[in-house]
């Protein structure tokens, strides 16, 4: 009887530990989507609701060491950005002006600005979903393929509220719905369109995000992907950022 | 010299480059970005521009423009020429035309070259590299204002620090309008025979140099020139007595003033705000101000706040800026002293307010510009804006406008244009 019971408390304990709370699955998200350095071959389609497209390809390199990032961003088309440069070393950024030569400090807290035009704002570019110390996470349903979480971010944030549809094999995000700060009113959704895998891991490769009240919505795919790739730290640097050479 | 310039730089065209720069081909697989490489190995660009042009004083003008740039880079070597022929005038301009050479300790550029110094948005006290010209006015883009001059910058590079040094072996003084509209000749000089010195040789060599760093949430550079104030003086009045009633100058050399500037710039940023100063002081060969011919020494100051709205991306800046003119007889000044001439209603200082904003709108399809200046002096103000809709990425429909005058009748630059408020209307296609 002991050793049924042994049995059967290791039994429920193993579930206990195989099951996924809010927290966990929201960090795993957060897991698979990161690297210590990447590069990134992204374009970005945006569509008007009459249908009309223009288009913006961007790189960026990036780099985390000690808690701190350091992001390269270079701008190839269209040709009136053509070769602007932004320097983000941690919380500090530049940017390069090829028309001007000229590399100015500005200031980097533009999070809920739209990137280029485009519906990504600045924050969604960085992450489109919360760690488990920035928001409260909560279960709102389980499929066979998914999860259905909730996130309400602790401090001021873009948006009041999150709903994020998990996909349960890769933990990468299916589907994103942004809310204004009342919570109620949904404001962007993102649709994950094609995975693929790259370096043996899932990575999302193109992704839309439509924005609800204008029809707006820009398409990102991912044209080239590298991870965890030793990134010369010259890039990371104003002499880099003036002359986009090492 | 031009002809010199010309012969390296085409020598250096020549040996450019065999592969360009084209985001970060070392990085990502050569067989996606190599035909972007080849692509960009020599890119060819420019705009064409086709305008109408109102001045509410009734006259209208029609204008068209292109602007033609090659670039040739390669890891080494980078060739610019940019060059620009308005229908208007039936001339061509340089607008640049550049040689960089790129090493393990900086670059190295020669030729024709625009350098904007200073932390400044858009109005700068220490930008002292290269003269502005008035010929058209005020324009927003500061950049356009400059004309090219010939020079070699060298620039090194630390890990937080640039450093860059100058020469330039000739000196191109601003232009100032003499004739036409634009014209900012005094009506007493209405018949002056002006003369104007040759600076295109060695002995207006200038030199210089600034040497920026980053400190946390600051920015902060030191600058140094050795060379000529970009403002013409004016001296050898000869006088017509020939009515003596009305005695008038007859004649009048142009007289450079040469200078040392010392100089600081920084930038320091807190959230969505921008703080930018600038300061510095303009030691005159006539330091003494006995020469009327020569501009006085002066301290330059400038201060700024700007502030992006985080979600519009609205970016609205302040700026106060201005000089003070030492040894200005303000009580009783030589009439024909370039200091009296240029001073804002007799005083020995000048203070400005700029204001500036920038709206994107419309995904970025719209953006909307406004900036003015208030001369707070002479009450004289200039108010510029534009609104500039994407038609497609590289088509645009432009309106542009600007505003001079003066709320109280005193004399200043902007009173002198009172009646050239215009609006144009025009496309620009990007190639």
């Amino acid at each position: 009887m002991k050793r049924l019971i042994a049995i059967a408390f290791c039994m429920l304990s193993l579930c206990f530990l195989a099951a996924e709370t809010p927290e966990s699955i929201m960090i795993k998200v957060m897991e698979v989507q990161s690297s210590k350095s990447s590069a990134l071959d992204l374009l970005l389609t945006l569509k008007d609701a009459a249908g009309q497209t223009r288009e913006r390809r961007i790189q960026t390199l990036s780099f985390s060491e000690k808690g701190e990032t350091s992001t390269i961003t270079i701008f190839l088309s269209p040709a009136s950005v053509k070769n602007t440069r932004f320097l983000t070393l941690d919380d500090e950024q530049w940017i390069y002006l090829p028309a001007l030569k000229r590399v100015k400090r500005i200031s980097a807290t533009e999070e809920g600005g739209s990137f280029m035009g485009s519906d990504f704002s600045y924050a969604d570019m960085d992450s489109t979903t919360y760690d488990a110390d920035q928001a409260r996470h909560t279960l709102l349903s389980e499929s066979e393929e998914s999860y259905c979480i909730e996130s309400v971010p602790f401090s001021s944030s873009v948006y009041g509220k999150t709903i994020t549809w998990v996909d349960k094999t890769t933990f990468l995000p299916l589907l994103v719905e942004f809310y204004e700060k009342d919570r109620t009113t949904l404001i962007k959704k993102l649709t994950t369109e094609e995975l693929d895998i790259i370096d043996n891991r899932w990575i999302t490769k193109k992704l839309t995000m439509t924005t609800v009240s204008s029809g707006h919505s820009t398409s990102l795919e991912i044209l080239q992907a590298k991870y965890d790739l030793d990134l010369d730290e010259g890039y990371f640097t104003t002499r880099f950022l003036e002359t986009g050479r090492l | 010299m031009k002809r010199i310039f010309l012969l390296l730089y085409l020598g250096f065209f020549l040996v450019g480059a065999v592969s360009a720069f084209s985001g970060f081909d070392a990085v990502f697989d050569t067989e996606i970005t190599e035909e972007d490489s080849k692509k960009t190995n020599i890119t060819f660009s420019g705009s064409v521009d086709i305008n109408l042009d109102y001045f509410f004083s009734g006259t209208l003008e029609t204008s068209q423009e292109l602007d033609l740039s090659l670039l040739v880079a390669s890891d080494k070597v980078e060739t610019e020429a940019s060059l620009r022929f308005e229908t208007q005038t039936l001339q061509v301009q340089v607008d640049n035309l550049s040689l960089t050479y790129f090493s393990s300790w900086g670059t190295l550029s020669l030729g024709l070259l625009k350098k904007e110094w200073g932390a400044g948005d858009g109005v700068h006290v220490v930008d002292v590299l290269n003269a502005f010209d008035y010929s058209k006015g005020f324009s927003e883009d500061l950049l356009a204002m400059k004309r090219p001059e010939p020079m070699a910058l060298a620039t090194f590079y630390g890990k937080t620090s640039t450093y860059e040094l100058f020469i330039k072996p000739t000196y191109l003084p601003g232009t100032i309008p003499y004739e036409g509209k634009w014209s900012l000749l005094p009506a007493s000089f209405a018949a002056t025979d002006i003369q104007e010195p040759k600076t295109d040789s060695l002995s207006y060599v200038q030199f210089g140099g600034r040497a920026k760093t980053i400190r946390g949430n600051l920015d902060l550079g030191l600058i140094y020139m050795n060379g000529y104030l970009m403002q013409s003086g004016y001296g050898n009045f000869v006088f017509d007595y020939s009515d003596p009633s009305n005695p008038f100058v007859s004649s009048a050399d142009i007289v450079y003033t040469k200078t040392q500037l010392l100089g600081a710039e920084s930038t320091f940023v807190l959230g969505q705000w921008t703080f930018m100063g600038e300061g510095g002081y303009f030691f005159s060969e006539d330091a003494s101000g006995t020469d009327p011919s020569l501009y006085n020494s002066k301290w330059v100051y400038l201060g700024g706040i700007g502030y992006l709205h985080p979600a519009s991306q609205l970016y609205l800046s302040l700026t106060y800026h201005g000089h003070f003119t030492l040894h200005y007889d303000s009580v009783d000044p030589l009439k024909l002293d370039v200091d009296y001439l240029q001073a804002y209603d007799n005083k020995a200082y000048g203070n400005n307010i700029t204001l500036a904003c920038e709206l994107p709108l419309l995904s970025e399809r719209l953006t909307l510009h406004l900036g003015g200046t208030y001369q707070i002096e002479t009450t004289g103000y200039v108010l510029l804006g534009s609104a500039k809709y994407a038609i497609r990425d590289a088509l645009h429909f432009i309106v542009q406008g600007a505003v001079y005058g003066s709320i109280e009748d005193t004399s200043s630059i902007f009173k002198t244009w009172d009646v050239l408020d215009w609006v144009k209307i025009g496309v620009s296609h990007t190639f």
